[in-house]
């Protein structure tokens, strides 16, 4: 295997924003096999906006997002919906829909695009629910789970379909210290045992400290990255101060 | 393995049998999300022909195996398509290994434990008569309070917070107007067409204009302006109140000690009680202007037409459709913010409380008219 191949996600050049106002310009990074990359910056920075050009959600103003060292943007048709079922994506709510069961929420992929059995359908989302430890819960509704439990659930919905790519949107965000850990080390589980590749965007740094192999930190002000690496390694040695005191939780 | 599943399918299998009953499986090519249900059923159908005594299944050779491959071979390992059978699996990676192990024949038995079954029919006539009591009783404890804090309004004018009144005036009513005008108008326009042709077999077609007047007056005038008020404000009422309760500010105004009736509602219903006269003046004109070019292409004068709509108009007819038409802004008003208070949890729950809105709206606006018009039948005799 080469190791063009082993790269999973690429933001080449890509200028991202809303109608011609670009909220970041030339952004340019790779993302390999089995890595935990998190897309790090303060309110305001940029990150969601990122996020959702990369998943396809809207157009870049210029540039390119690669999945498995394919052309989201220029992408269209069947060619879009298989580069689609290549990655999942966990939102910030969970995004379950309320009036289907957990299991029912974890099978709706498998329902609308392959041709199994009811039995081989259920027993893939059980499966699913089990790896995220929600085995238990399968016939909830998802207003009767917890914060925490919704975002497992989204999780065992996003991997249904055993997708090479995962990208999370601030999948700490509005958790108990406690249930954010637990999160955390489903994360490495699954990167580290399903080779799974992770982007995520957050702002939680014991989450990013945690979890993440790589970060990416967003300026607001040059609209670029400030700085790319190790998160342990730019808490000290990052170029610009900002990042260092960001990633110290100093306080300007 | 058949020439074509062969021939269809990536994934290739070889079934071995020995005189002792064992039975050999091994599995090459990709076992994944589009090869595994036909395979599924071929193997399941070649293996119930065998009569297998212990089954070796040999999986290294697999050049992939997705969480559907993984099904399937979990399904074969637990003895689903050899019952009573030893089942052994080889070859799996340790990462598939570890996805095999979630697969859990409890957890599948748990779930077909939970599927819904079908309830008795008498369940669901006490449950539906228990559900429908039980919204009565908050029915008349709603108007209860709504009429409490309508009356301190009353008394207490300072108290009330007249911009929202204004606000909703406006929204509900100068913004419904154009939609008030051309229903009605049409709605005329219909009537004058529809009673021109039978009147005319009597010689009696002027009557047309009596006939207009009355009916916009007494009954179309009234309920069309309601049931528009319910359909394109009632709705707005119990969406913006149940937004407000899936946001959680109805339990903040609670906590700050408000009452979300009197904070809410109240500005609401008098708006409604004030409004629905208005927009009812505006639905009877608007109907008459809407059978009038009818009648003047029928040739009459627009001079006749006005002086027998006169003639056929009385006060008490105008009274008892402006009289009705506070009832229904009345109605209307309260059911809609009720709903919008009884507003679950959840996305879907804002959605039925403003179809809850409509539904009752309209249904409470049709039998309020029906005793009307059953009393001031007995009233004119």
């Amino acid at each position: 295997m080469t190791i063009e191949a082993k790269i999973m996600v690429e933001a080449r050049d890509l200028t991202v924003g809303y109608a011609e106002r670009a909220v970041l310009e030339r952004i340019n990074f790779q993302v390999r096999r089995g890595e935990v990359f998190a897309i790090l910056g303060a309110s305001g920075s940029g990150k969601s906006t990122l996020l959702k050009h990369l998943i396809g959600l809207y157009q870049p103003i210029a540039g390119d997002v690669l999945i498995a060292g394919a052309s989201l943007v220029n992408a269209e048709g069947d060619e879009r919906l298989r580069l689609l079922q290549k990655f999942g994506v966990l939102y910030q709510g969970g995004a379950l829909f309320g009036s289907l069961t957990t299991v029912e929420n974890v099978r709706l992929p498998l329902d609308e695009f392959t041709d199994l059995s009811e039995m081989a359908k259920d027993l893939i989302a059980l499966s699913k629910l089990r790896l995220v430890g929600l085995a238990s819960a399968a016939t909830r509704l998802p207003a009767d789970l917890s914060g925490g439990m919704q975002k497992r659930a989204g999780i065992a919905r996003a991997i249904v379909m055993d997708p090479c790519v995962l990208f999370l949107d601030e999948p700490s965000a509005g958790l108990d210290p406690i249930t954010s850990a637990e999160l955390d080390a489903l994360i490495r589980e699954l990167a580290r045992g399903l080779g799974i590749t992770f982007v995520m965007v957050t702002h939680e740094l014991a989450s990013i400290f945690s979890v993440a192999d790589r970060v990416v930190v967003l300026d607001p002000r040059t609209r670029a990255i400030a700085a790319e690496g190790p998160p342990a390694w730019l808490r000290d040695n990052a170029e610009q101060h900002w990042v260092r005191q960001f990633l110290n939780r100093e306080v300007t | 393995m058949p020439a074509d599943a062969t021939m269809t399918s990536p994934v290739h299998w070889d079934l071995a049998t020995t005189p002792d009953g064992t039975a050999r499986l091994l599995l090459t090519g990709e076992l994944d999300t589009a090869s595994t249900p036909a395979a599924w059923e071929q193997l399941q159908s070649e293996l119930a022909k065998l009569k297998v005594a212990s089954l070796e299944i040999e999986a290294g050779q697999l050049d992939d195996c997705d969480s559907a491959g993984l099904a399937l071979l979990f399904f074969m390992s637990i003895g689903g398509m050899t019952p009573g059978a030893k089942v052994t699996l080889r070859g799996l990676g340790p990462e598939r290994q570890h996805l095999l192990r979630s697969f859990s024949t409890e957890d599948f038995q748990a779930l077909r434990v939970h599927e819904p079954t079908c309830s008795f029919f008498v369940d669901d006539i006490g449950q539906a008569t228990w559900s429908w009591l039980g919204d009565l009783r908050q029915q008349v404890e709603f108007i209860g309070e709504v009429t409490r804090d309508v009356l301190k309004s009353v008394i207490h004018p300072r108290q009330m917070r007249w911009k929202e009144v204004f606000r909703v005036f406006e929204i509900a009513g100068v913004n419904a107007l154009p939609i008030v005008s051309l229903l009605t108008f049409l709605v005329g326009m219909v009537i004058a067409f529809e009673s021109a042709q039978p009147l005319a077999q009597l010689g009696a077609q002027i009557f047309v204009a009596n006939l207009l007047g009355l009916v916009m007056s007494r009954e179309l005038g009234p309920v069309m302006a309601a049931i528009m008020l319910a359909g394109r404000s009632g709705s707005a009422f119990a969406a913006e109140l149940g937004t407000m309760k899936v946001n959680e500010e109805l339990n903040a105004l609670q906590t700050m000690g408000l009452s979300p009736v009197q904070f809410l509602v109240v500005q609401r219903v008098v708006a409604g009680l004030l409004l629905a006269p208005v927009l009812t003046m505006y639905a009877m004109y608007a109907g008459l202007l809407g059978g009038i070019p009818v009648l003047l292409g029928l040739g009459f004068p627009l001079r006749m037409v006005l002086s027998q709509v006169q003639l056929g108009l009385h006060f008490g007819d105008l009274a008892e459709g402006l009289s009705k038409s506070i009832v229904f802004g009345g109605i209307v008003a309260s059911v809609s913010c009720l709903r919008g208070l009884q507003t679950g949890e959840g996305p879907r729950a804002v959605g039925e409380s403003t179809t809850r809105s409509v539904v009752s709206s309209i249904l409470l606006i049709i039998v309020a008219d029906a005793i009307s018009a059953a009393v001031t039948y007995n009233l004119r005799r």
